[in-house]
């Protein structure tokens, strides 16, 4: 693989599973349920 | 009532949406998207596409349902009712039954398919049959072939059919979230083995003839040409549209079962996030390695040359995969398994809506409401798969599954953003939200998203043939004409594709044309059928005490 395509490998796959990360560890830090008073 | 119905928990709401979202088209049409739209240069604007009309829909369409749920609407007609005084706000609310049940119709044929490969792969039968030869026979599609009924798809239809309806009828907690509570993990550790196996492949591995690394390369390499090509954005907003069933109505009807003060921001940005990481991660590092590793690249171009990896995925993977050895079977059936989950967690959101209608204003109860949209899906389905060689699938995947999904997805955001208005919108989006949603989307939910999708509606209508839009308004400008492709929806509506349009041949036997125009005409009686129901719906509510 040349420079170029690890480059833009790394940089979207860092972007994507931050975000995935970062809202789904929200998610579960905050458990209140979707129907809860 | 579907007002009784409930998620039980925040994460089996999450995988829901995010179930609703992942798709085939996670695994099969994104890989050859962005090989054959330049790669590296496909994807920026995919994730700008993402970002300015993904997430905002996504939001959208969260606060229109959660709106709607707060007056006991889970379907959309109701919930554009509630959106403004007009009394035609309801018909917009149409496209959301009409795109649901009509796509599930097929969708749920292209799910059985999966299921049926699950089963031949482990059973071992694409060890002695070519997977092309086989997929020919299984779907009754031979040269000459203009109807088919062919036992085994018919089988595996009906099984799948009765499995969403099965499940649809179990309720919202026990039958749609926890599908997706098993179905989604399943799905994400079976990507994770099969990428880890193929990225793992070296040459001189038996069959292999090229590095895997090569098709990666081929999809990652930076080729900013194609950054100043509208068909590459085109391309990549269109694969966003699909890839986030948005513009469908399931995602409204998710919403609409969440608590009025609870938060919808959180979940729907995690949704598309999860999607996102399943389909670029995932989805772009399976397919087209894999292949590359044992056809060379140069094949795997030419395979995907369509924009689709159908072909790569139904008819060559299988066959790839008897390298593995022992483990060739279990391969093939974790490929299709993981098909078949994100099918199913999709199909299950397409038919949640038409129950909820069903429920919601014409007081059904729900395992009759499950039959009726089992029994709906059943004979739309039957069409595609009698006439699948003919062409009506290609239809019904053309005027539901693309056109109506942009067309809905313009209305909705205009309404919202217009005609409910900006400050409740934005009210409805972050009330009880759980992070913090940057303002700048007021502005982008406004004015950009309406604009993007508005040019992806007029590019999609007037697509030049080639996708060669210079020499498109080269030729404008000198007098010759807009060259249409006939790809295009203009082009399609007038059939430019087909030389010698008549609906009969000269012995007198119907034709493909013939098909075309019947599926269309189909559709707009659903669609219209539809609508009747949703005016009934309403004379009815108004006769109530």
């Amino acid at each position: 693989m040349t420079a170029g395509a690890w480059g833009l490998l790394v940089c979207t796959w860092t972007v994507v599973i931050f975000f995935a990360v970062r809202f789904l560890l929200m998610v579960i830090r905050t458990p209140t349920g979707p129907n809860d008073e | 009532m579907a007002g009784r119905e409930r998620w039980g928990t925040r994460i089996g709401l999450v995988l829901a949406m995010a179930g609703n979202a992942v798709g085939l088209g996670n695994f099969l049409r994104f890989p050859a998207q962005a090989a054959q739209n330049g790669g590296g240069a496909f994807l920026i604007p995919y994730l700008i596409s993402f970002l300015l009309m993904g997430i905002p829909l996504l939001w959208v369409e969260s606060a229109i349902g959660r709106h709607g749920g707060q007056y006991n609407h889970h379907s959309a007609p109701g919930m554009f009712d509630r959106m403004g005084r007009y009394r035609w706000l309801k018909y917009v609310g149409v496209f959301g039954l009409f795109t649901n049940l009509t796509i599930a119709s097929y969708y749920t044929y292209i799910e059985s398919w999966t299921l049926a490969y699950v089963w031949h792969s482990l059973v071992g039968t694409f060890k002695t049959v070519d997977p092309r030869a086989f997929f020919a026979s299984y779907l009754g599609t031979t040269d000459a072939a203009f109807y088919a009924l062919p036992p085994a798809a018919f089988l595996f239809f009906v099984v799948t059919l009765a499995l969403n309806v099965y499940i649809l009828s179990r309720g919202l907690m026990k039958g749609v979230e926890l599908t997706a509570r098993i179905g989604m993990p399943l799905l994400i550790l079976f990507a994770v083995i099969l990428v880890v196996r193929g990225l793992g492949l070296r040459e001189g591995d038996p069959g292999v003839v090229q590095s895997p690394l090569a098709g990666l390369n081929f999809v990652w390499s930076p080729d900013l040409s194609g950054l100043v090509n509208p068909t590459t954005w085109l391309a990549a907003a269109g694969q966003i549209f699909f890839t986030l069933s948005v513009g469908m109505g399931s995602l409204h009807c998710y919403a609409s079962y969440i608590g009025h003060k609870r938060d919808i921001a959180l979940n729907a940005a995690t949704a598309g996030w999860m999607n996102e990481f399943v389909e670029v991660v995932l989805g772009g590092t399976l397919l087209i390695p894999i292949a590359t590793a044992y056809l060379g690249l140069a094949a795997v171009q030419a395979a995907t040359a369509g924009g689709s990896g159908f072909g790569l995925g139904f008819l060559t993977l299988p066959t790839l995969f008897n390298n593995w050895g022992a483990f060739a079977p279990l391969a093939g059936a974790m490929w299709f398994g993981l098909l078949f989950f994100a099918g199913i967690t999709s199909s299950l959101a397409m038919g949640q809506p038409i129950l909820a209608f069903l429920e919601d204003e014409f007081g059904v109860e729900r395992r009759r409401a499950a039959l009726g949209f089992g029994a709906a899906a059943f004979l739309l389905g039957f069409v595609c798969l009698w006439l699948y060689p003919a062409g009506a699938f290609d239809e019904f995947d053309f005027w539901t599954g693309t056109f109506s999904l942009v067309v809905f997805a313009l209305l909705e955001v205009i309404i919202f953003g217009w005609v409910f208005g900006m400050e409740r919108g934005w009210d409805e989006i972050t009330r009880g939200a759980d992070m913090k949603v940057p303002r700048l989307f007021r502005f982008v939910i406004r004015y950009v998203t309406p604009l993007f999708i508005l040019l992806v509606f007029t590019g999609s209508m007037v697509q030049p043939a080639g996708g060669a839009w210079g020499a498109a308004f080269r030729s404008l400008f000198s007098g010759d004409g807009w060259p249409l492709s006939p790809e295009s929806v203009i082009g399609r509506v007038l059939h430019l594709g087909d030389a010698s349009y008549a609906w009969f041949d000269a012995a007198g036997h119907p034709t493909h044309a013939l098909v075309q125009d019947g599926t269309r005409l189909l559709l707009m009686l659903v669609f219209i059928g539809i609508g009747f129901l949703v005016h009934l719906a309403w004379r009815r509510r108004r006769a109530l005490p």
